[in-house]
């Protein structure tokens, strides 16, 4: 069939919208990208999905058509000769579409809800049902490189948005649920190594890599609002020592336990008094030097950093905020 | 529409795993077709089911269609879960499961698509148009997602969460009727399909959610009050459905389980 008038509409940081702009370019196919604000939806998108009102929409010679793994199947039907997307036999067909059908039912919600979530004890119950989910979706992978095989294919389209958000996630919340490194607050402490070794490869495939949205676009968009914890603007503050600045319910647990940890990484600061309740905003940041101005290495930085993040949720009576700044 | 039970099973309420007949069955017993349904047949394909789940009657409605012999296993499930079952679909342990040559297959929508596929011999249920399948796998995925949910909030909760449910299935039912229009089935011009099998077994269900939510389906969608009887005399669905007491019954019996008042 011919590639006339085909469209996308999308949102950037959407991962569904990613699994359909995959499969286009896995297949060759040029697209009109349509651009959709999703906090003032456009006439067009509620034409084009009048159930849902969601995108991604596809419209291929003026038919839409919605639900990012439908369309997906879609465009293995239609650019059949392209790229294999759906495994051939019918009996792993029926696999890739039950564990495609598993991640979406369990796992993104069980990984959402760790993005979600408070920083404390209740986390670390979450990071394991994460973590069961991705063990379980696991099975599909062994023994090979892609979900599909050797190749990317349709449970790989599916879930590789994960390669991308599961990393960030992990930072904003102080958990590892893949990947092990810096704080961790799951119950195992496991590590998954399989997914992260399928996290790399796929990050590896151009196509998937254009696709997702970059890193440093998509970390802040995933940050609640919070400029004073706009890490990768502090590194480059130059100052003596270590700058650290926490603003934190002085007495609180939390607060508690970021001082000690700082202490433990041998960095100096001051903790400024949030208040309980809701979120109360510094537009100043103090500034300290440490004595002599201890110097940290990176890793212990990244420890003290990353155990503590703004929350978005409103509910977090407390919320610790860091930022850390290291001298040029 | 099935006044008793399958033949290969057992009514729900009895403990015996024989054949019993409860005192509601007719003579002519609807599925008569004794390669069909009851006995191991020479088509390697075993389904593992519950004989009142919509799910698993997706997937006897779509061997109907194909006219494909098949072992008919009832999984009491108010019961327990049986080791065949724990092993086939260890991940949800649900029913439907159909088993291919002993390989389990799982998800009522999926196993209707692995028929198909397997089975390209056969009446298919999807269209062959891709742009038609992308429509019908998307109305099969909303029958999904949304029916047995928001009917089971209906007959489950009180006050306003059910006023809410209420509201919901007003408005599935309303979008299923836009949907369906003036088409004979919802698979138009293929004629009965995916989704007519997909939301067939939840016509039984129809009566329940009325009472329960205090509406008629035939003023709220009529174009689907006329669809499900239109369906409903289908060989294929006729001989996989329970009557709609039955289903009223069942939800009774799922109420005291869960201590529902």
């Amino acid at each position: 069939m011919a590639e006339e008038g085909v469209k996308v509409v999308g949102m950037w940081a959407s991962p569904f919208v990613a699994r359909v702009e995959m499969a286009l370019r896995l297949k060759g196919v040029t697209y009109e990208y349509l651009r959709e604000d999703l906090a003032n939806k456009s006439e067009m998108l509620l034409r084009y999905n009048p159930v849902t009102k969601k995108v991604p929409v596809l419209v291929h010679g003026g038919k839409p058509m919605a639900e990012s793994a439908v369309i997906v199947e879609y465009i293995d039907e239609v650019w059949k000769d392209g790229y294999p997307i759906m495994p051939a036999d019918p009996y792993e067909r029926a696999q890739a579409r039950f564990w495609a059908r598993y991640a979406d039912e369990k796992c993104n919600p069980a990984i959402y809800v760790v993005y979600t979530s408070a920083i404390g004890e209740g986390q670390a119950k979450l990071v394991h049902e994460a973590q069961e989910c991705l063990k379980t979706l696991q099975k599909a992978l062994e023994g090979k490189k892609f979900f599909g095989g050797d190749a990317v294919g349709y449970l790989d389209i599916v879930v590789g948005w994960y390669a991308r958000w599961v990393p960030i996630i992990e930072e904003l919340s102080a958990t590892s649920i893949v990947t092990l490194g810096g704080f961790s607050t799951s119950v195992t402490d496991q590590e998954l190594p399989m997914i992260k070794a399928w996290f790399d490869r796929i990050l590896a495939i151009d196509v998937v890599r254009e696709t997702l949205p970059p890193r440093d676009k998509l970390l802040p968009l995933c940050k609640p609002d919070s400029d004073w914890v706009n890490l990768g603007g502090f590194w480059s503050l130059v100052a003596v020592g270590w700058i650290v600045s926490v603003m934190a319910c002085v007495g609180s647990s939390n607060a508690v336990w970021v001082t000690a940890m700082m202490t433990w990484a041998g960095v100096h600061g001051v903790v400024l008094d949030g208040g309980w309740g809701g979120r109360s905003r510094v537009s100043s940041l103090s500034l300290t030097t440490g004595e002599g101005g201890t110097p940290l290495d990176v890793r212990a930085a990244t420890l003290v950093v990353g155990a503590v993040a703004h929350r978005r949720r409103p509910r977090l009576e407390c919320c610790p905020v860091v930022a850390v700044a290291r001298a040029a | 529409m099935l006044s008793c039970s399958p033949t290969s099973t057992h009514h729900p309420h009895s403990t015996s795993s024989q054949h019993s007949h409860p005192q509601t069955q007719t003579d002519r017993h609807p599925s008569n077709a004794p390669t069909m349904a009851s006995e191991k047949s020479s088509s390697d394909l075993t389904l593992l089911d519950f004989w009142v789940s919509p799910f698993g009657q997706r997937v006897r409605i779509a061997l109907a269609e194909k006219s494909l012999p098949y072992e008919y296993v009832e999984e009491d499930l108010l019961a327990g879960k049986s080791e065949r079952l724990l092993q086939s679909n260890p991940v949800h342990k649900k029913i439907p499961v159909l088993l291919h040559g002993g390989k389990p297959v799982n998800e009522s929508l999926i196993i209707v698509q692995y028929l198909d596929e397997a089975f390209p011999d056969t009446p298919s249920l999807l269209p062959s148009d891709p742009y038609a399948r992308a429509q019908a796998r998307f109305w099969a995925d909303y029958v999904d997602k949304k029916v047995y949910d928001c009917g089971s909030r209906l007959w489950k909760l009180k006050g306003e969460p059910q006023a809410q449910a209420r509201a919901e299935m007003l408005e599935i039912l309303k979008t299923l009727e836009t949907e369906l229009g003036d088409k004979e089935f919802f698979g138009g011009e293929h004629g009965f399909g995916f989704v007519d099998a997909a939301f067939a077994p939840f016509t039984p269900w129809f009566m329940s959610y009325e009472k329960y939510g205090e509406f008629k389906v035939a003023e709220v969608a009529p174009k689907i009050a006329a669809w499900a009887e239109r369906v409903g005399k289908r060989e294929s669905v006729a001989k996989s459905l329970y009557s709609p007491d039955k289903v009223y019954d069942f939800i009774g019996v799922l109420k005291k389980m869960y201590g529902i008042e």
